[in-house]
């Protein structure tokens, strides 16, 4: 049972992916940024509500590196939009 | 990190929120994409949205042009100069939107762009052909009053130019009908309309030629050039040569017979001023008249000296050939100049001539010809490739349109600002940080263990734990704890990992890992025997 959880996880997540992007669809708004920020925010709820309080399985730990990467382009494009505003 | 730190960051957080959401709250549009200011910005599902950028919107547009028509003769026929001039805005207003309409959908290469040509034609022979009726009908009213010869000649040659006029912009109107009627029905738009608007046209200009018939017959005279037994001005006009294309010179001038040297003198081409001179010592006068943002075709000329009125002159425009050429160098990293001479076929400069620069095949950028007929403009580009193009689209004058071929080039961009970088490591190194402190127990082994480490000696008796009263999986919690603790195993690690690390309790860790992850209850026994493991104890 311990085992599915990373399954279950995964499945959560592309259907959350999937919502996104049929909404993006919908609205006619493609915009790869928002698409990564969104992820991002589904991805760190995912991470949160599968990390358990006693034991640290290896995907969290990998899971943990996969989380650094995208917090450190999402700090990227944050930075970009600031620069963006200052130089307008 | 404590908690009471993080609620305090926390707080922070949402009160910066809070008070940056209610700054937008009062004026809450930052940037929309109806409100671009640049083309990196432009969001392309707006765009039909902002302008009637979609090709569905022509047809519907060809038709609007096509009943306005019809409605502007009607009203110039029944002399509502007022609502005339209130129609032709609306129609003007439309051919600009149609204009622009086939230029943003590139449809320069359709026949579409001949409706286009043609609408703009008939647009401009429409309002001449309001202003001509409206001075007609003054003539008219100034006829009955004006009694003296001189002033009566003036009335009659103005009247007679407008008459000519009028027939020429009626007569390249009708031109124009089997042509545009024919691409309108091909796209399925009501040309009937358009086609009554040139019936009710021939009867505006035959009113006209009818004023004029009746004013002879009434007063045995008529206009110089038009017949009858008109005695001939003494103000000669000739115009040599008799045609010219842009930017050729032609040479307004006659005798002014009796007239005294110095006298000044006024000329006129198509009843508007076009310039002035004066008699020389041989009562003759020449004024050099430059063609320039005039349509092809005939057009009227005729002097004035005081009250005395010459006979009317034509001379033809002929359309001409332009080329347009388009040079690209680079400014600096983000921006290029673009520059390029518009010229006739005979290599003549256009002068101040509008010119369109169409950037990746959308964006449109307008700027102007010089005195040289050179043109410049710089843009301002966002990295990497990019195709621009002159265009040249010769309203209002007698030139045929012309485009220049397409230029690529690449901009290098502003180079990357360190600061996106710096930010993107500082973020990571948080965020790694943070997930490290996370994975954490969350009781402190640190200081505990000196207390709970035994020293060698006394090693034998181990810690001492209490778990009498204890549920039996917590009592066997604080026991795994113990004995992890007494063999010196982080406490990271899992019941499995210990049972790895420490293969002499494999089966105390193997039960615990039962107990914490299966759900199972251990038996008093069990809690006694793994209590006696868990301590070290012998009995």
């Amino acid at each position: 049972m311990a085992g599915a959880k990373k399954y279950h996880a995964a499945a959560v997540l592309a259907v959350w992916l999937l919502i996104v992007t049929f909404f993006m669809i919908l609205n006619r708004t493609l915009d790869l940024e928002v698409f990564f920020v969104l992820s991002l925010i589904g991805l760190l709820v995912v991470a949160v509500l599968i990390d358990g309080a006693f034991s640290r399985p290896r995907y969290m730990r990998y899971l943990g590196y996969v989380i650094i990467v995208e917090v450190a382009i999402f700090a990227y494009i944050v930075a970009e939009k600031i620069l963006e505003i200052i130089a307008a | 990190m404590r908690p009471r730190t993080s609620h305090i960051i926390l707080v922070a957080a949402a009160v910066l929120l809070t008070l940056l959401l209610a700054g937008e709250a009062v004026d809450p549009v930052l940037y929309a994409a109806e409100n671009i200011s640049t083309a990196a910005h432009a969001d392309p599902s707006t765009i039909e949205k902002r302008s009637p950028g979609d090709a569905a919107s022509v047809i519907p547009l060809m038709d609007e042009l096509l009943g306005h028509t019809g409605t502007l003769a009607l009203t110039i026929k029944i002399k509502d100069y007022e609502s005339a001039q209130r129609d032709l805005a609306r129609y003007s207003e439309l051919t600009s939107q149609f204009d622009r309409l086939v230029v943003t959908l590139d449809l320069s290469e359709t026949d579409i762009a001949e409706f286009q040509k043609n609408n703009r034609q008939n647009q401009e022979a429409m309002a001449a052909l309001l202003n001509d009726s409206q001075r007609l009908d003054e003539l008219q009213s100034l006829e009955i009053e004006v009694l003296d010869g001189d002033q009566r000649m003036a009335v009659v040659y103005e009247g007679e130019a407008l008459r000519q006029k009028m027939r020429e912009t009626y007569t390249a109107y009708a031109k124009r009908e089997p042509e545009t009627t024919r691409i309108a029905t091909h796209y399925g738009a009501n040309a009937t309309p358009y086609q009554e608007s040139v019936e009710v046209l021939a009867e505006v200009v035959g009113a006209a030629e009818e004023w004029q018939v009746e004013w002879q017959d009434g007063n045995g005279t008529s206009a110089g050039g038009s017949g009858g037994v008109a005695p001939r001005s003494p103000l000669n006009i000739t115009v040599t040569p008799r045609e010219g294309r842009y930017g050729e010179n032609l040479t307004i001038g006659g005798r002014y017979v009796d007239g005294v040297p110095g006298t000044p003198l006024t000329i006129y081409v198509d009843s508007r001023i076009a310039g002035n001179t004066t008699l020389d010592e041989n009562a003759a006068y020449a004024y050099p008249y430059r063609i320039g943002r005039i349509l092809a075709g005939p057009h009227l000329v005729y002097a004035t000296a005081g009250a005395i009125f010459s006979e009317v002159a034509t001379f033809d425009v002929l359309p001409a050939e332009t080329n347009i050429s388009l040079a690209i160098a680079e400014v600096n990293r983000t921006a290029v100049a673009c520059t390029g001479n518009l010229t006739t076929e005979d290599g003549r400069a256009v002068l101040n001539a509008p010119v369109l620069l169409r950037l990746d095949g959308e964006t449109l950028i307008s700027t102007q010809t010089d005195g040289n007929g050179t043109y410049a403009r710089t843009l301002i580009l966002t990295g990497g490739e990019h195709t621009v193009r002159a265009e040249f689209n010769a309203a209002g004058y007698p030139l045929n349109s012309s485009k220049s071929g397409v230029v690529t080039i690449q901009v290098r961009g502003e180079g990357l600002s360190p600061f996106p970088f710096i930010a993107a490591i500082a973020a990571a190194l948080g965020a790694g940080w943070y997930i490290r402190r996370r994975g954490l127990p969350p009781e402190p082994p640190v200081p505990e263990e000196p207390d709970i480490e035994p020293p060698p000696e006394i090693a034998e008796t181990g810690p001492s734990v209490e778990i009498e009263g204890l549920p039996p999986r917590d009592a066997a919690t604080i026991l795994f704890r113990a004995l992890r603790e007494r063999l010196g195993i982080p406490a990271t690690k899992t019941p499995r990992e210990c049972a790895r690390l420490a293969p002499d309790h494999v089966a105390f860790f193997e039960r615990y890992e039962r107990i914490r992850y299966a759900g199972e209850t251990p038996t008093d026994e069990e809690l006694r025997a793994m209590e006696q493991e868990a301590l070290e104890r012998d009995d």
